[in-house]
């Protein structure tokens, strides 16, 4: 591969870092968080400084990371570990390879532009941004872990932030939307550490290590049949796949806005990285076995997904189900077991969160200027707010798969290797493009389009700080619609040693 | 400069204009048309130097290309023989190209400078300024691009512009509904596009139009599978060129402020289409029913949309039917096999239409009327500019000699002689009287009415009036000139005749019923007939759209989304989950704290757990 040698010559720098840098990036939140819940609750401003002192911390350190990631190297690198209970193969380790190094980068992206989004909160400031940093700790965390126990530990750390961070600042029946939410994601959490307890009671386990365990143990094929069937149900009710994604669009709607893009931008992706992580690394059989189903399972989530969001009245609610669909386009690239499709749905990871953290950035502050959310009670928006306008129009292009932005070409690469592996589920994915189109382009005439209300002739379009957060998101966008070749070479030669080739 | 440095200045000037346009300061935004033509004329130039450089076809095909994005280094599908998948991105430079690049930066110049007279007064002025030089730089990365994903990525960010364009006064519920209509039609043809190009880079391996040989193409491929690949390719086309059953979007995009009616639907983005079908010639001329199906399509539309164009009021509407028709006419020839007199008709027509659209955007925008018995009443005979450009529009359009439509028409028809069959001869025999005959009814109504309620022009400013008259004059020069430099031309007789015959008929139907055009109104509203109604009704194609999506599709996404709400949610989620509490309220009873409750239990229990054992 010409292109992956000549880029990794270029950053080949003779340099490991001096510290461990992915504990450095865990712990930017960590000590942010603790310094939040230092300060006196009566100085707002130094509590939002160093919130985002601590998301622009991980945000650079992340960005470094990548340069010192060596993409032509194979397997886990820069491994970081601690044992901590021995005799039970816990330990605290961490390492990075093509899988998660894009998704710190997208964490960090995401909580970055969350706190800056998150400068107009004014109820309970404090709590807010520990909230919301302990949630990212944990994100973090399961990103960059080794060690299934972590994975778990984690995993719990980002969910419980979630619940309060609806409950306290969400709004249109959030009690009931929280509790669906936690509830959905404990079951699934559930599901999943049985799934790892069980890994660790087969002979020669005793360990919840990942590595370990790959090299270690033997799963006979029902013994992967069945505990990936678990571990798929339990990550998938949290990536959203059909039926268990009713949980996402009430979430989205009730939590606030920073919340949300969290949320969908970041969250929904643990479960599908999980599958990737532990399901496909760990149970490659018991993947190929149930591909089909899992493959059935996404052609739902997307063609459903954007029916349904035809039918919708609430912004919140149309992208909502649009992430159900979008996340469909993960699955099913995770379906195909090719590299061009774990590349294609590891793209779309990235880019999906990218484009719904930007969606909810627009939805907020809409929410927020014009206190509602019903197409029908918007209208003519464009006139009066024509730049907030123009980032939402920009979000809604990316959906529907507008080529120049990092969606057209996950789902281009999705639908290579859809159309490679399952002929007519590919061919039936497609639809999906048109159908997306009909419904953004609807909500977006009724929303941005026609003679404007007068119920929101006061609304004020972004200022120059509120500006920031949202131009970052789409310039990451449009950069890697521009040059997908720099995010494939990160992931390729990790997804081909996930599948065994090369 | 060397012509890499020509194209990225050609690709990239109008890109610039956008980007400063958006960053310009509210303030000073008065300058934003200045921009736009100054970069427009900067890649108007660039690309005539681009011309003289390679005139006669000197020195080309040029190619830059480089790699975009590794896809595999494997064949996805086991059995084809592709050891690894690459896209490219890069430019190409054909004679072909060469003829629409050039066509591109012209036109978009001359609208450009006219758009500084039509939106003169319009507070968004900025806006559209950036739109449509954002319009060009997608359009001429449409045209220089060396494959196939490269064009689809461009020809979506022209469907996007198209888009924005058609919506630009979206106050108004009509332009942002036509705008959505447009953008989700051709989403619907581009649905095709895209899996074509899909299962040709899976089956064939690469999407360079310089690998796509006829040859190359049959010995990999079935001929099934050609077809298969053609023909979803050509719905690509069918949405974008407008052709049947994909028309119905071009006559609602005429919402658009007319200069973009003038540069996006008539000269450029629309004949994108047909672009795409002469420069991927191969690919549909290797499979015979890809042409076939090719050259009935453009007979159905031709023949629809100028039935269509001769009962229209709207002068805006009747330019678009007859570009719809002209386009059919256009796909018939490639159709027929001869990519050549395809081209030759879009780059005369280009000219000729974007003339009259102009000249429809003088007349509204003198007048505030689209509707030619109004305009005539308010007295649009009396502007001498505007009625003389319009007169050599119309005549180029039915194709009078010596002007362009003439040259190129013919050799469409000569075409269809030799190669389409005489029922596709036919056909296009009709839809030139019926082109004739609508041409001389637009300007008969307007010539020959009397003038009601005139309204006189505003004072103008020089600046004004030359930006108004120097790009219709120019247009007008271009569409008497550009006839004679088709390289393949010689003067056929026979055809000749045929011609004159169809023109002098076709105007000399116009004359007998619109000689006076007040009483040929009051007839036609009287006119109740069966056949009227039915083109009154556009032959029932938008009332099927309609039908295929508010009873299908939305019906159907109502369907599902009450399953989401009614059986999912409600069943699934929250019924386990009450059930979970009915039965923790159940369990809790049993705790009431009462001793001999208690009691009673665990005695029971016990007898039954005895009683299992025993």
């Amino acid at each position: 591969m010409g292109g992956r040698h000549r880029h990794s010559d270029r950053f080949l720098l003779p340099m490991t870092p001096p510290f461990p840098i992915l504990s450095a990036i865990l712990l930017c939140p960590v000590v942010g968080l603790l310094l939040v819940l230092l300060t006196p609750r009566k100085y707002e401003t130094l509590i939002k400084l160093t919130a985002l002192a601590s998301a622009l911390g991980t945000l650079v350190l992340s960005v470094v990371l990548l340069f010192i990631f060596k993409p032509s190297v194979p397997g886990f690198q820069l491994i970081e570990h601690m044992e901590w209970i021995k005799s039970y193969g816990i330990h605290y380790s961490n390492a990075v390879d093509g899988l998660n190094v894009s998704m710190i980068l997208l964490t960090a992206i995401v909580i970055f532009c969350g706190i800056l989004v998150s400068w107009s909160v004014t109820y309970r400031v404090k709590d807010f941004f520990a909230n919301m940093l302990f949630l990212v700790s944990g994100v973090f965390g399961v990103f960059m872990t080794t060690n299934l126990f972590f994975f778990f530990l984690f995993y719990e750390i980002a969910v419980i932030p979630m619940y309060l961070l609806i409950v306290i600042w969400g709004s249109t029946n959030k009690e009931y939307a929280a509790m669906k939410l936690t509830l959905y994601l404990l079951l699934g959490s559930a599901l999943m550490f049985a799934g790892f307890l069980y890994m660790y009671s087969l002979p020669d386990a005793r360990t919840f290590d990942l590595i370990a365990l790959k090299q270690n143990v033997r799963f006979t094929p029902e013994v992967q049949n069945i505990l990936f069937l678990g571990l798929f149900i339990g990550f998938g009710v949290l990536a959203a796949c059909f039926p268990f994604h009713v949980w996402s669009p009430d979430g989205h709607v009730a939590a606030p806005t920073a919340a949300s893009m969290l949320h969908a931008g970041v969250l929904m992706k643990l479960g599908a990285f999980g599958i990737l992580r532990v399901g496909v690394y760990l149970l490659p059989e018991g993947a190929r076995h149930w591909a089909d189903w899992v493959a059935v399972l996404a052609l739902c989530n997307i063609v459903y997904g954007a029916m349904v969001a035809t039918q919708q009245k609430d912004l919140k609610y149309i992208v909502g189900y649009s992430s159900v669909s979008h996340m469909g386009i993960v699955l099913l690239g995770i379906a195909t077991m090719t590299t061009v499709g774990f590349n294609g749905a590891i793209f779309q990871m990235f880019a999906h969160g990218i484009m719904t953290a930007l969606f909810f950035a627009c939805v907020g502050f809409i929410y927020d200027g014009c206190h509602t959310r019903m197409l029908d009670e918007l209208g003519g928006l464009s006139k009066q707010a024509p730049v907030i306008s123009a980032f939402f129009i920009i979000a809604g292009l990316c959906g529907l798969g507008l080529p120049g932005m990092g969606s057209f070409v996950a789902e281009l690469l999705v639908t290579i290797a859809a159309i490679g592996t399952y002929p007519a589920i590919g061919i039936i994915s497609i639809v999906a493009l048109l159908i997306t189109a009909f419904y953004v382009l609807t909500a977006i005439q009724k929303a941005f389009y026609g003679p404007a209300n007068p119920h929101h002739a006061d609304f004020k379009d972004l200022d120059w700080f509120q500006f920031i957060p949202r131009a970052f998101l789409v310039a990451c966008l449009i950069f890697f619609g521009i040059f997908p070749d720099i995010f494939i070479n990160w992931v390729s030669l990790s997804t081909k040693t996930l599948l065994g080739i090369g | 400069m060397t012509d890499l440095h020509l194209f990225w200045v050609i690709q990239l000037a109008p890109l610039l204009a956008f980007l400063l346009i958006q960053v310009l300061p509210k303030t000073i935004n008065k300058v934003a048309p200045a921009i736009g033509m100054a970069f427009s004329l900067t890649a108007a130039l660039a690309s005539l130097n681009l011309s003289f450089a390679h005139s006669q076809g000197a020195g080309l095909p040029v190619e830059f290309s480089r790699q975009w994005l590794v896809v595999a280094d494997y064949a996805v599908w086991p059995n084809i023989p592709v050891p690894h998948y690459t896209l490219s991105v890069g430019f190409l430079l054909d004679p072909l190209n060469l003829l629409m690049i050039t066509l591109v930066t012209t036109i978009s110049f001359f609208v450009q400078l006219f758009s500084f007279y039509y939106m003169n007064e319009d507070p968004s002025r900025p806006r559209y300024f950036g739109f449509l030089s954002f319009f060009s730089f997608s359009m001429t990365g449409l045209v220089l691009s060396n494959n196939l994903l490269q064009t689809f990525l461009f020809w979506e960010l022209v469907g996007l512009t198209s888009y924005l364009l058609i919506g630009f006064w979206f106050e108004k519920k009509s332009a942002a509904t036509a705008a959505r209509k447009a953008f989700v039609i051709n989403r619907l043809a581009d649905l095709g596009f895209y899996l074509g190009i899909i299962l040709l880079f899976l089956l064939f391996g690469t999407l360079g139009f310089a690998t796509l040989k006829a040859d190359a193409l049959r010995n990999v491929l079935g001929h099934g599978t050609l077809t298969l690949i053609g023909l979803l390719i050509f719905c690509g086309v069918m949405g974008k060129s407008a052709q049947f059953p994909f028309h119905v979007w071009l006559p609602d995009a005429m919402e658009g402020p007319t200069p973009v009616s003038a540069l996006i639907h008539s000269a450029t983005m629309v004949a994108a289409g047909v672009f795409l079908l002469a420069r991927a010639f191969d690919l549909f001329s290797a499979s015979h029913t890809t042409l076939l199906v090719i050259l009935s399509i453009g007979a159905i539309t031709a023949l629809m949309s100028a039935t269509l164009a001769a009962i229209q009021r709207d002068i805006k509407r009747i330019l678009a039917y007859s570009t719809v028709s002209q386009l059919g006419l256009m796909v018939m020839a490639i159709g027929a096999g001869s990519a050549e007199s395809g081209m030759f008709h879009l780059s005369t027509h280009a000219y000729f239409k974007s003339l009259l659209f102009l000249t429809s955007g003088a007349f509204i925008h003198r007048f505030h009327t689209n509707d030619i018995w109004e305009i005539a009443d308010r007295g649009g005979k009396k502007d001498a500019v505007a009625l003389g450009c319009l007169a050599f529009g119309l005549l180029s359009l039915s194709g009078v000699p010596p002007f362009a439509g003439f040259f190129s028409k013919d050799l469409i028809l000569e075409v269809l002689k030799h190669h389409g069959g005489i029922f596709f001869y036919g056909v296009a025999v009709l839809v030139s009287f019926l082109t004739a005959y609508y041409s001389f009814r637009l300007f008969f109504v307007i010539a020959l009415s009397k003038i009601g309620h005139e309204v006189r022009a505003h004072h103008e400013s020089l600046t004004l009036k030359i930006s108004r008259a120097l790009p219709l004059f120019s247009l007008a020069a271009l569409s008497l000139i550009t006839g004679f430099t088709g390289h393949a031309f010689h003067l056929n007789m026979e055809l000749l005749i045929t011609t004159v015959i169809l023109v002098v008929a076709g105007g000399a139907l116009a004359y007998s019923q619109f000689k006076d055009p007040a009483a040929a109104e009051a007839a036609l509203r009287g006119n109740q007939g069966f056949i009227f109604k039915i083109l009154e009704r556009k032959f029932f194609m938008d009332d099927a759209y309609d039908f295929l999506v508010k009873k299908v599709g939305l019906a159907l996404g109502r369907w599902l989304n009450a399953f989401d709400r009614a059986v999912i949610n409600s069943l699934m989620v929250n019924q386990t989950s009450f059930s979970v509490m009915r039965l923790g309220r159940v369990v809790s009873r049993l705790q009431n704290g009462l001793l001999q409750d208690y009691l009673a239990w665990a005695v029971g229990i016990g007898i039954l757990i005895v009683f299992c054992f025993l």
